[in-house]
């Protein structure tokens, strides 16, 4: 008991140990090297963090931020693992729907948005809808793909085993694909994210993306600080969470990667 | 084979003929807030030939490549780095980590306080966003170059360091620059049109954000159109790239599959 | 008498019955199966053989029949005490079996007017060099894919729910996402089998080879012995009519498979199963089979049937050396020859 707990320790000082001397070189950088107006001493930010976090409105922003990511996330991810499975092992599913994938894939996300705008109208579906449309592509496609790598063989064992079609989704292909899932939708997270800034910065009323907007303008720094310091934990704890998440449901996997 | 390509082409073909009909013949959606796609085309094309226009565009490219370069080289060499360098990654790989999740998109206001100038706060925040997404995919394929083949070229008598590198680590972290550059491109892209959408005032996303507040919407799909080109353009440009220079490499196929 | 399950086709598969994505999906692994087999067992063919024949083979050669080598010899030569075809069924009839498949290049004639039959309880192995498509023909034995041409009986018990038929894989063949016991237990669940009752079966067939303890391990954390003791297991569990081995053990190291040999042999003699076991390695195929059928490449068909008069239990203490030797012998007169023209192919 005592070794496993000083292992998490000693774990968790050489994973803390960068941060702190990063906070600490700012802290004392700040002011006699860096302009204080625009790089505030991590005390002050912090200190403003937690009277923030204590306001009912700047809250609010934070949960029309989380519904926001968490519903397109979940529409995008569901969506895309249904159609990626589908388009995976039917080859001809996959032709008609493949050239599609392909050619929305690559295209910027957020060029979208005012189009959607315009054709849609500006309102918070259209808003959710443009998020969920970039994780839905990331996830088919990916999916998609881990269904391809299936090995054969896997499939063969299933079908000697007496395995029929729904057996062999289940036993088969849904866990051979559930590892690039989890991945999948860990990177759409992170462009979701990406897209939640841009929308809240251009196109809404609240959101974490609106504050650092609006504090950019009213020019008050540290509460930019402080949303952005939100943003990235929210998306440190959805993407590496999705993956961590992934570890957990996919033990077959342990050491295969490494 | 043939078959696949007829099926694609085909599937394409019918998805925009229903819009056209949709749209064009039988009136069911409003063709001035979503134009069939012969209007948007002819729009495009006309678009196209006004040197205004190609300016904006011009502008787009040339922060898109600008940004990938810088983020992309940087990327690659830190990522290097700090996969071959067990005590550099420790360091940096936990801020590394903490990072990757945060949407560059989100310090762009703080990247124009520090820079000064829009034009130039765009490239840097493009860079930003490239860099660590490169840097996290360079590290994590780093441990893919086999130590083997190391072992082949000393065994072979390969003893400098400058013939290790060109016989073995160069070519061997070819494929990993490849895909680095085409994640770079499409996020150096992403994050342009981004940033130009919020706060520029040239390039595509600038072009975007102005037919959107005035309701012109021939300007909004060709801008939607170019930048979607573009990205076609980088991801398929690279991968067509990468069976010239790489044509060792097994995921050949997977690239053009892909 | 029993009853038959026969597969029968004249006309290529291609018309897609039940579900066209399936059938289609099936026959195109089994396509990839023959493409990638030739790479995976070519070098190392050769080599061994002619490690393990070095300077006997060609003397003894012309000490036995020299010129009447194909078809007709070996099995008269040695049809004597062994032929069990008299007093026990026949178990698998196949005749005039035909299956091409598509290459990138041309129209591969992966079997031509293959026929066989294995007697009920017969240990028959399937030996030749790489590509001649056996494992192919171990395929449409167990359904995976189908003939082009000709008929498959597989004669089954009556009011038997048994499987007719089930397969130990080359490799890979567990799926890395079940623990051990759920590997084992896979088949059965798949017939309804409950689950107390399948894990019940699972730990007997694990306990017989001998994974004992590692039921709740992954794959990922066992040796290629014991996955492929795993897939034994399992076929086993499945309790099926027919046994089917598609070089199961290849792809190990030489001490590791002399060892899972043995334990395969114990178990067949305790279930008096029919089994049709694929290898390109001469001796196994000596040392396990009562029957050997010894193949030719492209089109891959039966060349020689060879009969193994060796006494059982195969022990070091009871092996006929110089028996074996002879047998070893002969089989390479046939199979070099087929060797040299594969090897000359490529």
């Amino acid at each position: 008991m005592i070794p496993f707990l000083r292992r998490v320790a000693r774990r968790l000082g050489t994973i803390a140990a960068p941060f702190l001397v990063f906070g600490v070189c700012w802290e004392l950088a700040s002011g006699p090297i860096l302009d204080a107006r625009f790089f505030p001493p991590p005390s002050a930010v912090l200190s403003l963090a937690v009277e923030l976090y204590l306001e009912e409105g700047f809250l609010t922003h934070v949960l029309a931020s989380l519904q926001r990511i968490l519903l397109a996330t979940a529409l995008g991810a569901t969506s895309g693992v249904v159609v990626g499975l589908v388009a995976g092992w039917s080859r001809k599913v996959g032709w008609v729907l493949n050239p599609h994938l392909a050619l929305l894939y690559p295209v910027p996300k957020v060029a979208l948005l005012p189009v959607l705008f315009v054709v849609l109208g500006g309102t918070e579906m259209v808003r959710v809808l443009t998020m969920s449309l970039a994780v839905f592509l990331l996830v088919a496609i990916d999916t998609m793909g881990g269904v391809r790598e299936i090995d054969d063989v896997h499939v063969e064992v299933a079908l000697d085993n007496g395995a029929g079609p729904l057996a062999l989704y289940r036993e088969v292909i849904l866990p051979g694909t559930l590892p690039q899932v989890f991945s999948a939708v860990s990177m759409g997270f992170s462009v979701g994210f990406a897209l939640l800034v841009v929308i809240e910065m251009l196109a809404a009323e609240s959101g974490l993306g609106y504050v650092i907007w609006n504090s950019w303008q009213l020019f008050t720094i540290p509460r930019m600080y402080v949303a952005v310091l939100t943003i990235n934990v929210l998306g440190v704890v959805f993407v590496h969470g999705t993956e961590m998440l992934g570890d957990v449901l996919t033990p077959w996997e342990h050491g295969q990667r490494r | 084979m043939d078959d696949a390509r007829l099926y694609q082409a085909c599937s394409l073909a019918v998805s925009l003929l229903v819009w056209e009909l949709a749209v064009g013949v039988f009136g069911l959606l409003s063709p001035t807030m979503l134009p069939p796609p012969s209007t948007v085309a002819s729009n495009t094309a006309a678009l196209l030939a006004a040197a205004s226009f190609r300016a904006h565009l011009l502008d787009t490219v040339y922060r898109t490549l600008l940004a990938a370069v810088v983020g992309s080289v940087l990327g690659t060499a830190v990522g290097l780095a700090m996969g071959w360098n067990r005590r550099l990654k420790s360091v940096l790989s936990p801020l590394a980590a903490a990072v990757f999740p945060l949407p560059t998109i989100a310090l762009l206001p703080l990247v124009i306080l520090l820079v000064g100038s829009n034009q130039r706060a765009l490239i840097v925040t493009a860079a930003l966003g490239t860099f660590f997404v490169v840097l996290w995919n360079a590290m994590t394929g780093a441990r893919g170059i086999e130590s083997a083949h190391v072992d082949v070229a000393r065994d072979n008598g390969v003893t400098s360091i400058a013939r290790l590198i060109r016989e073995v680590l160069l070519p061997g972290s070819l494929p990993l620059v490849f895909v680095g550059l085409r994640l770079g491109l499409n996020t150096s892209l992403l994050i342009t049109v981004a940033a130009e959408l919020v706060a520029g005032d040239s390039g595509l996303g600038y072009v975007l954000w102005v037919s959107w507040m005035s309701y012109q919407i021939p300007d909004l799909y060709a801008a939607l159109v170019c930048a979607s080109a573009l990205g076609v353009a980088f991801t398929y440009g690279i991968a067509a790239l990468y069976r010239v220079a790489v044509p060792w490499s097994s995921d050949v196929r997977r690239w053009e599959t892909a | 008498m029993l009853p038959r399950t026969s597969i029968t086709a004249t006309a290529p598969v291609d018309s897609g019955e039940d579900d066209p994505e399936r059938q289609s999906s099936v026959s195109g692994e089994c396509v990839s199966a023959a493409e990638e087999y030739p790479e995976s067992a070519a070098e190392e063919y050769p080599e061994s053989a002619a490690e393990e024949y070095p300077e006997s083979a060609p003397e003894e050669s012309s000490g036995s029949a020299p010129e009447a080598r194909p078809d007709t010899t070996a099995s008269d030569a040695s049809t004597g005490q062994t032929d069990a075809a008299g007093d026990r069924p026949v178990r698998i009839r196949a005749s005039g079996v035909a299956r091409r498949y598509q290459s990138d290049t041309a129209d591969v004639r992966a079997l031509e007017d293959m026929s066989l039959e294995v007697t009920d309880g017969e240990f028959f192995c399937l030996l030749g060099p790489s590509g001649c498509g056996k494992s192919t023909f171990l395929r449409l034995l167990s359904g995976l894919a189908e003939p082009d041409a000709g008929e498959i009986e597989i004669h089954t018990d009556a009011d038997s729910d048994r499987p007719a038929t089930s397969m130990v894989f080359q490799n890979d063949g567990v799926l890395p996402w079940k623990t051990v016991i759920d590997n084992v237990a896979f088949g059965l669940k798949m017939r309804g089998v409950g689950k107390r009752e399948r894990y019940e079966i699972a730990r007997e067939y694990i306990e017989k080879v001998n994974l004992t303890g590692f039921e709740d391990a992954y794959p990922h954390q066992l040796s290629g012995g014991m996955k492929q003791r795993v897939g034994i297991a399992r076929a086993f569990a499945n309790d099926p009519q027919v046994l089917l081995l598609d070089e199961p053990f290849g792809e190990l190291d030489a001490q590791t498979r002399r060892y899972l040999q043995g334990e395969l042999l114990s178990l067949w003699h305790d279930s008096e199963r029919t089994v049709v076991y694929v290898t390109h390695d001469i001796e196994e195929a000596i040392k396990l089979g009562d029957r050997i059928g010894v193949m030719g490449t492209r089109p891959g068909r039966i060349k020689t049937t060879v009969d193994v008069d060796l006494a059982r239990p195969r022990t070091r203490e009871n092996l006929d050396m110089a028996r074996l030797e002879e047998l070893k012998t002969r089989v390479w007169d046939v199979l070099s020859e087929e060797v040299q023209r594969s090897i000359e192919r490529r």
